[in-house]
């Protein structure tokens, strides 16, 4: 026998080795790694949730505060250098002056008085991860009086600065997502984990129940969930009733996708092999099928929640969801309803800016998530 | 060499699939995928189930493991401790027990295995599943059945992306052998693999049959596969048996006319015995349209009128096998010569 | 004997996706005579559907013919370079169908469910004949006639789903004749057949190939089917030919240890019951692991090192039909260093 003759190795070299023993997990996020704009997405999306957490800390000026005085500012303009060209960045403090004529006080900028901008500045007092209280916010004015205030994005009608209200709106509507979404996935997977395994009656019933909700309208249906609550209710009340109520609606997309992979792999004959060695239905369900879902699930879950946001956005837009003194982007753009309030003071209208990138960086990063789930078995 | 002790009796088993149509699901028609088999296998011995598409014979194998539950007939199995069990009824706690005796291998290498589990946690699952031993005695026994299916056992935590066709196979034999099963039924274990792998896996099951005293449900449709793996073949043919006999009278003397057609196509590679073919007409019968009497009429050279009108019964012939035909002892079929 | 109708020098097809190369046809090169059958026979990875495929240009992206020469002689006398004809041009399109019709494997997947047989044979007959629907339609009828479809007048208006396999098969046999070619290929053709049909669809091929002197491309993994059908014979091995002759001597006298090896390891109804069967060692090699040299050295007994595993050998002509690629076989003088 020639000394050239090699016993059998699936593979050559030590890389190959590597992707012998590599998990469904590794070979998954390898694959996921090369959509370079599913994973800019997925930075995205991290950062937007930074900011969930960090709400507080990035709004400078209490959300809350009215003053009539102050309504319909512009944004400030940060100017990044100074005069003698070095890295200062600042803005031009506001100087109130009275319109003789109609008694109201206007805000202007004033070019000689340079307020410069100081890092981890000072500002009102709030609760960091809802247990260390501080006052720390990421920027502020320099030579801080209560009274000043640094308006980023300019101010709405009742005087309140829109980015600090901007920063806590998308901390209420991205959890409104994920709870809502929590609350779908269970339901979707329950109760289309039911229809696809066992199949029958139950899978009928259940699929027509589904396609039931799926054809009425939207819109009308939550007008009538939102009009039955009662005016009563607190913020917060209302605030989860909304997410049940989306939630309601959302979970029919995640139980069809449930439903079509358990059939699917009721065939595979991987399955009955454990059958055969005398497995139990549970450990089929948990060690066989669940873990062949997954992947399919979680890009499942990152499309479903821009519909949530959505939702809520709507809803909140459309007076029926979260209502003032709530925060929610939905809220925001309330004040953007009409066409007086764009003209005078069109900055309103950014708040739909993040909305925007939110919503295309999930649906690029579900779109990543479900090719690289999906090559395999 | 098999001695005598039976390990499986198969006796009257069939399978009836109904036809529903309509939105109130009426039923309009049943396949009767198997239909009234029976037969034994001996302990050490392999049984082909031959046949062509619709024949019944993975349903058969699928009845045989309770996969699918039968309408009718009996399964009666020998245990270890020399009981004989039916399994046709059985519920499926009962079944648990007695699922350490059986065990399949499947066709397709690419589906069997679960791509998200190891071959050591593939291999061990039915050890685990009965509670046999604990982790440090299931890893010693994967490496000893990795060590008889001739994998090295370095592979244990790979994940099966990364293995061939044929070496999946082997992995699946492997996970098989787990229990030490009496009896495996390997459902066309070499039809998805290339030739020369083919060669491989088969002497791999004939080297474990004669090792550890298996034995062998064998289906197949390759009868060249046949002939090397079995010691009785029985030939199919829309969900009944037609011919039941040892390797080699099948294969030279065949009694049934399906026999001798199949036989006949089986193209042999060696250009110098280009012999003039039995080419059938017609189409496979279809098992949900069953023709009268005996199934085959249509499409057989040899047919008379009885054959529209009666079913034929399988009945012993010459001491050696048994045959479904009315002209069973009149013909003189044509079979395959051995070479050299 | 006859002039080839397609003559295939050095043909390469290469693959080139991110991860690698693959060297999917490497130099492969045959003759086809009208009215006789060459038979391509090999196992996964060596190339042999990417060489019909090649032929017609139909290569799946992202592979790409990237070498070699395939001359066509045309039912009008001029030759033309199927390797060097643009891939989307008329020409080529004409030549598909027109001169070398196309068998696929599977019947279940290449037909339309979407529209009926008649329609699918009727669109192939008006794309290369400027005939009438009524013209159409009754040769379509013909053809489904003379590939052996029962009441073809019928039949013509089913689709491709109420059919059973065989007749599915023949249906696109009928396709592939439709525009009366010259040439047929057919690739596994009844590899998704049971053995009885399978039995009937090799003989409709060679009945076809005797009333028309049709030249067949067979290809197969299947040394029965080859024994059978075939006058010459290609032996592949992940993309190289490593042997060709005639049927018979690739038989009874192969001298490459891959042929070898191979015929030694095939089933056969002819072997004795239950005997072992004599195993080639170790397995196909992964597609982007190709060993250097010769492609088969290290599953070869009589592998020399130093020589095998450093350049591919080189053609032999063993006689003038028979062509081996093995140092095994060569002269001593090419037996390099």
């Amino acid at each position: 026998m020639s000394s050239l003759v090699r016993p059998e190795t699936p593979f050559v070299s030590a890389a190959e080795d590597r992707i012998a023993a590599a998990t469904q997990l590794q070979l998954t996020w390898w694959r996921f790694r090369k959509h370079r704009l599913a994973v800019v997405s997925g930075i995205v999306v991290i950062l937007f949730y930074l900011i969930v957490i960090f709400a507080d800390f990035l709004a400078v000026t209490p959300p809350h505060a009215t003053d009539a005085a102050r309504s319909y500012i512009p944004p400030q303009a940060v100017h990044w250098f100074d005069q003698d060209g070095s890295f200062k960045p600042h803005v031009y403090a506001l100087k109130g002056r009275r319109d003789l004529r109609t008694f109201k006080l206007h805000y202007a900028p004033d070019p000689t008085d340079r307020r410069y901008l100081v890092w981890f500045a000072e500002g009102y007092r709030y609760r960091l991860f809802g247990i260390f209280e501080t006052k720390t916010h990421i920027v502020g004015l320099d030579r801080g009086v209560p009274e000043d205030a640094l308006f980023l994005l300019g101010t709405d009608q009742l005087g309140r600065d829109v980015w600090s209200r901007l920063m806590l709106a998308t901390r209420t509507s991205l959890t409104i997502g994920l709870v809502g979404v929590s609350l779908s996935l269970f339901l979707g997977i329950f109760l289309g984990g039911i229809s696809g395994l066992y199949g029958g009656a139950i899978d009928t019933v259940i699929q027509r129940v589904i396609e039931i909700l799926r054809s009425i309208p939207t819109i009308p249906l939550w007008m009538g969930l939102a009009a039955a609550l009662p005016n009563s209710w607190s913020v917060t009340q209302v605030y989860i009733a909304i997410t049940v109520i989306i939630s309601l609606i959302g979970w029919t997309e995640l139980a069809r996708v449930v439903r079509g992979r358990f059939l699917a792999l009721r065939e595979e004959d991987f399955i009955t092999a454990a059958e055969l060695a005398g497995a139990s239905r549970l450990r089929i369900i948990f060690r066989h099928m669940v873990p062949s879902f997954l992947s399919h699930i979680i890009a499942a879950v990152s499309l479903a929640l821009p519909a949530m946001i959505i939702s809520e956005t709507t809803l909140s837009f459309l007076g029926l969801g979260l209502r003032p003194p709530a925060i929610s982007w939905g809220v925001l753009l309330q004040d953007a309803q009409n066409l007086q309030a764009i003209a005078m003071a069109p900055w309103l209208l950014l708040v739909a800016v993040p909305v925007v990138i939110v919503i295309l960086a999930f649906n690029f990063l579900g779109d990543g998530l479900r090719d690289a789930a999906d090559p395999y078995g | 060499m098999t001695n005598e002790r039976i390990v499986l009796s198969v006796e009257g088993l069939r399978k009836h699939f109904e036809i529903r149509k309509g939105i109130f699901r009426r039923v309009v028609g049943t396949v009767k995928a198997v239909d009234d088999i029976s037969f034994k296998i001996s302990h050490g011995e392999t049984l082909s189930l031959v046949g062509e598409s619709g024949c019944g014979k993975t349903t058969t194998s699928r009845c045989i493991l309770r996969a699918i539950r039968p309408t009718a007939g009996a399964i009666k199995f020998n245990t270890s401790d020399n009981h004989n069990v039916d399994v046709a009824g059985l519920k499926r706690s009962e079944l648990r027990p007695l699922r350490r005796q059986m065990q399949m291998i499947f066709q397709d290498p690419y589906s069997s295995l679960n791509p998200r589990m190891t071959i050591a946690e593939i291999i061990g699952e039915p050890l685990l599943v009965n509670g046999v031993g604990d982790l440090a005695a299931r890893r010693r026994r994967v490496a000893e059945l990795l060590d008889l299916v001739q994998l090295p056992q370095a592979y244990m935590n790979r994940f099966p992306h990364a293995f061939s066709g044929g070496q999946r196979q082997r992995i699946g034999i492997a996970r098989a052998l787990a229990l030490n099963p009496a009896l495996i039924v390997a459902d066309e274990p070499v039809s998805a693999l290339d030739v020369s792998v083919q060669a491989q896996i088969i002497n791999l099951l004939l080297e474990l049959q004669d090792r550890l005293g298996l034995s062998y449900l064998f289906v197949a449709h390759d009868l060249s596969v046949v002939k090397h793996v079995s010691h009785r073949v029985a030939v199919m043919y829309v969900g009944r048996i037609v011919e039941l006999m040892p390797t080699d009278a099948l294969f030279r003397t065949p009694r049934h006319p399906y026999t001798e057609a199949l036989l006949s196509a089986v193209p042999v590679p060696d250009p110098r015995k280009r012999a003039k073919r039995i080419v059938l007409a017609g189409e496979v019968a279809d098992p949900s349209r069953v023709p009268s009497g005996c199934a085959f009429h249509p499409r057989c050279r040899y047919a008379v009128e009885r054959c529209k009108q009666e079913i034929p019964e399988l009945r012993p012939v010459a001491g050696e096998g048994m045959v479904a035909c009315h002209r069973a002892n009149e013909l003189a079929l044509a079979g395959v010569g051995t070479d050299g | 004997m006859a002039e080839p109708i397609l003559s295939v020098r050095d043909l390469k097809t290469y693959f080139r996706p991110d991860e690698g190369i693959v060297r999917a046809v490497d130099g492969a090169s045959f003759d086809l005579y009208p009215g006789r059958t060459l038979g391509i026979v090999g196992e996964s990875g060596c190339g042999k559907s990417v060489t019909a495929r090649s032929i017609l240009r139909i290569v799946d992206r992202p592979g790409k013919v990237e070498g070699g020469t395939m001359l066509l002689r045309r039912g009008d006398g001029r030759v033309v370079d199927l390797a060097s004809i643009d891939e989307a041009s008329s020409e080529m399109r004409d030549i598909r169908g027109g001169e070398i019709g196309y068998v696929f494997q599977e019947p279940m997947s290449s037909l339309s469910v979407f529209y009926t047989i008649g329609n699918q044979v009727i669109e192939a007959i008006r794309r290369h004949r400027k005939v009438s629907t009524k013209e159409a339609r009754d040769r379509a009828i013909e053809l489904l006639q003379l590939v052996g479809i029962p009441r073809a007048e019928q039949r013509i208006d089913s689709y491709s789903f109420e059919l059973s396999g065989g007749l599915r098969q023949r249906v696109m046999i009928a396709l592939a004749l439709a525009a009366e070619p010259r040439i047929l290929i057919a690739d596994e053709p009844t590899t998704a057949l049971d053995v009885t049909t399978q039995a009937q669809i090799l003989e409709l091929i060679r009945k076809i190939q005797v009333e028309r002197d049709l030249a067949v491309v067979l290809i197969t993994h299947d040394m029965g089917v080859i024994a059978e059908m075939a006058d010459t014979v290609s032996v592949m091995y992940l993309g190289k030919v490593v042997e060709s002759g005639s049927v018979d001597t690739i038989f009874h006298a192969p001298r490459h240890p891959y042929t070898q090896a191979l015929l030694r390891s095939i089933p056969s109804v002819l072997a004795e019951p239950r005997s072992r069967l004599a195993t080639i060692v170790g397995s196909i090699p992964h597609p982007y692991a190709r060993p250097p040299g010769c492609p088969f050295h290290p599953r070869c007994q009589d592998a020399i090192p130093g020589t095998c595993d450093k350049n591919p050998p080189p053609a032999t002509a063993l006689d003038a039909e028979h062509e081996v690629r093995c140092f095994l076989c060569c002269e001593p003088a090419e037996i390099s260093a």
